[in-house]
C-alpha cells in the first residue's frame, strides 16, 4: 500500500474517528461506541481517533461506566484538542474572556473557521490530520469512518482517502447543513460549508444517515450521490432488565419516566402545562408521578427554558433526580409504569432513546411535533400514543390516555411489546453494514487502495 | 470535608444540588447569588448580595438578552449583570468570606464568571479551584470524595 509493513493480522484495519468516544457523556456516544466495538468483534482490528478524556471529565462530563465497556481490543489514540470553549478552569481565563464571554467565543470562534468552517472544532483539523497520517504509516487502514458531528471527524477519512486511495464511510448522526428542528438550511449554497459537505460527499465510499428525512433531504441536494446515501437507523444496546409485574391490577398510581438529556429544545413548558392539566382532569394522573433524569443541556449548563420552569415542578408531582450513569439506566426503567418520550420539534429528529424506550416494554406518551420522524417508527409499537398538537389540552389527553393503558398493562402485553421492539436492536443494524464493508474493501483493486 | 461555593445570580441551584449530589455531609455547600430563590435546603449557607437592579433595567436586560449582538450590547453596558454582581460581592463582607474559605467554587451562571474570576485572584486560597458549568465541578467533586 504505502510501502510500510503490513502487520502480521490479516484482518481488515478501521480508523474510526469519533470526537465524542467514552468517556463521553454525549448522546451521540453510544452509537460511537457500539460501531467501533461491532467492527472489533466481527473481524475488524480497530484503531479510534477521538478527543482526550478531560475533554469531557473537565467540561462536557464523562460516563465512566461506558468506557468499561469499550472492547478491550480496540486502540485508542487520544488527540490533543485545544479548543478553549471546552476549557472551564475560570483561573486559567483572561480578564477579556472573564470580562466579556460572549464576546470572547465570538472571537475564537471566527479564529477557528480559518482551519475548517466549523465552530468549536475547526482548530482539531491539523492534529487530527497528521494522527491519521501517522496511524496510516504505522499500520495501514484498509477503511476510515468518520461520525458527525462535528464533521472534522470525516476529515482523516478524506486524508486518507485524497493521499493514499483509502475508502471512508461517513456517518452523519445529524446533519450539518440542515437544522433538523426547523428544517431550513444552516449555511448558504457555494459558501465554505456546502463547498466542504460537497468535497466530502464526493469522495466517501457510503454515506449514512440516522432515518429517512434527514437522507431524503441529501439526496435532494446531492442527487448524482444518490446511490451511495443510506439510512443506518440507531438501536438499542442493551435491553433493560424489567422486574415482572407485581401487585394487582388496575393499578392506583403511575410511575412516569424520562431519561435523557434536558437540553433547551425539550418544550419543557408544554409537557408541564399538559400535566397539570391531566392532574386536573384525572384522578388516576393526579396520584401519580412523573421523573425526569438526565443532563441538564449538552454543555453542563442548564438552559435558561428548562431553568425558568423547574420551580413548578414540586407543586406538580414531577421531580429531577440528576444524570444517571449508563449501567443505572437500564436499571431505572424497572422503577416506572411508563415513559415519557420528548424532543425539540422537527420532522428529522430521532433520538438514540426512542430503542431503548421500546425494548421495555412499557407504554409510551410521545409529547413532540407529530410530524417528528419518530411518530413513523412508534406507530405500531404496542402502548404508544403521541400527541395530536403541542396544545395543554391535547398533551393533557395523551398522558391521561397512556396512564389508563399502564394502570392495567399485564406482564403478557409487556413481553409481548418487548418481542416487537427486538428489531431495534443495534446489532441488528450495525452487522449487516460490518459484513458489507468487510467483502467491499476486501474486493477493491489494490491501487483503489493505495494511490 | 470540602467547602463549595456556587455562584448563580438567579438563585436557581436545585439542580446543580440534585446533580453534584450536594449538601453531602461532611461538604458544606454556600451559594451567592441576588436572591435566595432555591437555596433554602438544610445545610446550604445561602448569601444574597444585594438587588439584581430597578424592573426596567432587567425588562432592558431581558429583551437584549434574546440575540447574540443584544447580550454583547449588554455585557459592554452598564447593565452589564457580570459587572454588576461583582460589585456587589466585593461590597459584601461575608460573601467574600464564603469564597475565602472555599475549596471549590462552581460558577454555574454566566454573571457569575465575573466574580468567580476575580474571587480566585483576590479572596479564594492558592488551592482553591474556580470552574464553569457543573461538569467540571461534578469530576472534581468525584476526584476528591475518592481521596477522601
Amino acid at each position: 500500500m504505502t510501502g510500510t509493513p503490513r502487520s502480521a493480522d490479516h484482518r481488515p484495519h478501521l480508523l474510526y474517528v469519533a470526537w465524542g468516544y467514552p468517556p463521553s457523556r454525549g448522546s451521540g456516544v453510544y452509537r460511537a461506541w457500539a460501531t467501533a466495538n461491532a467492527f472489533a468483534r466481527n473481524g475488524w482490528r480497530v484503531t479510534v481517533l477521538t478527543a482526550p478524556r478531560e475533554t469531557f471529565t473537565m467540561s462536557t462530563g464523562a460516563d465512566l461506566t461506558l468506557e468499561q465497556q469499550v472492547d478491550p481490543s480496540i486502540r485508542i489514540v487520544r488527540v490533543p484538542f485545544n479548543a478553549p470553549a471546552f476549557a472551564n478552569d475560570v483561573t486559567a481565563w483572561s480578564r477579556w474572556r472573564a470580562e466579556t464571554p460572549e464576546l470572547w467565543i465570538w472571537a475564537h470562534q471566527r479564529r477557528n473557521l480559518r482551519d475548517f468552517p466549523e465552530k468549536n472544532y475547526g482548530s482539531w483539523r491539523p492534529a487530527l490530520e497528521a494522527a491519521a497520517r501517522r496511524v496510516h504509516a504505522e499500520d495501514p487502514v484498509d477503511l476510515t469512518i468518520g461520525t458527525a458531528n462535528p464533521n472534522v471527524d470525516f476529515l482523516p477519512g478524506y486524508v486518507l482517502y485524497r493521499e493514499h486511495g483509502v475508502p471512508y464511510v461517513m456517518d452523519n448522526r445529524d446533519a450539518w447543513q440542515l437544522d433538523i428542528y426547523s428544517g431550513n438550511r444552516l449555511s448558504p449554497k457555494g459558501g465554505a460549508v456546502d463547498r466542504w459537505e460537497r468535497r466530502l460527499i464526493a469522495g466517501a465510499h457510503r454515506v449514512w444517515f440516522v432515518n429517512r428525512p434527514i437522507r431524503d433531504w441529501h439526496v435532494e441536494q446531492y442527487p448524482e450521490f444518490a446511490e451511495k446515501m443510506d439510512v443506518v437507523e440507531n438501536g438499542y444496546d442493551v435491553a433493560p432488565v424489567m422486574p415482572p409485574r407485581e401487585g394487582s391490577l388496575p393499578k392506583a398510581s403511575i410511575v412516569f419516566g424520562y431519561i435523557g438529556t434536558i437540553s433547551g429544545a425539550v418544550p419543557l413548558k408544554e409537557i408541564v402545562d399538559g400535566w397539570a392539566l391531566a392532574r386536573g382532569r384525572s384522578p388516576l394522573v393526579a396520584a401519580s408521578k412523573l421523573e425526569l433524569f438526565g443532563h441538564l443541556n449538552h454543555t453542563g449548563v442548564p438552559h435558561e427554558n428548562v431553568v425558568a420552569v423547574m420551580p413548578r415542578f414540586a407543586e406538580h408531582g414531577i421531580s429531577y433526580g440528576g444524570p444517571l450513569l449508563r449501567d443505572e439506566v437500564n436499571r431505572k426503567y424497572g422503577d416506572f409504569d411508563a415513559l415519557l418520550l420528548t424532543f425539540g420539534a422537527g420532522k428529522y429528529i430521532t433520538g438514540g432513546k426512542v430503542y431503548e424506550y421500546a425494548a421495555t416494554g412499557l407504554p409510551i406518551v410521545s409529547v413532540h411535533d407529530p410530524m417528528n420522524e419518530t411518530s413513523r417508527t412508534l406507530a405500531e409499537y404496542p402502548g404508544w400514543r403521541g400527541v395530536r398538537s403541542m396544545s395543554a389540552d391535547d398533551v393533557s389527553d395523551a398522558f391521561i390516555e397512556v396512564a389508563e393503558r399502564a394502570a392495567v398493562q399485564s406482564e403478557e402485553e409487556r413481553v409481548a411489546a418487548r418481542e416487537w421492539a427486538r428489531r431495534f436492536e443495534r446489532e441488528r443494524q450495525l452487522l449487516p453494514w460490518v459484513t458489507r464493508l468487510a467483502d467491499e474493501v476486501a474486493s477493491l483493486p489494490v491501487k483503489e487502495r493505495s494511490k | 470535608m470540602s467547602k463549595i461555593v456556587l455562584i448563580a445570580p438567579s438563585g436557581s441551584v436545585d439542580a446543580a444540588l440534585t446533580r453534584l449530589r450536594l449538601p453531602s455531609w461532611p461538604d458544606t455547600v454556600g451559594v451567592i447569588s441576588w436572591v435566595c430563590a432555591d437555596s433554602a435546603a438544610d445545610g446550604v449557607d445561602a448569601r444574597a448580595v444585594g438587588s439584581p437592579g430597578s424592573s426596567l433595567s432587567a425588562r432592558l436586560s431581558r429583551l437584549l438578552s434574546g440575540n447574540p449582538l443584544g447580550r454583547n450590547v449588554l455585557r459592554l453596558s452598564p447593565l452589564d449583570g457580570g459587572r454588576r454582581l461583582y460589585r456587589a460581592v466585593r461590597r459584601d463582607s461575608t460573601a467574600r468570606e464564603m469564597l475565602r474559605a472555599a475549596d471549590v467554587v462552581v460558577v454555574l451562571e454566566r454573571d457569575g464568571i465575573l466574580t468567580g474570576w476575580h474571587a480566585a485572584r483576590r479572596w479564594t486560597g492558592s488551592g482553591t479551584r474556580v470552574v464553569y458549568g457543573l461538569a467540571p465541578a461534578e469530576s472534581l467533586l468525584r476526584s476528591e470524595r475518592a481521596g477522601a
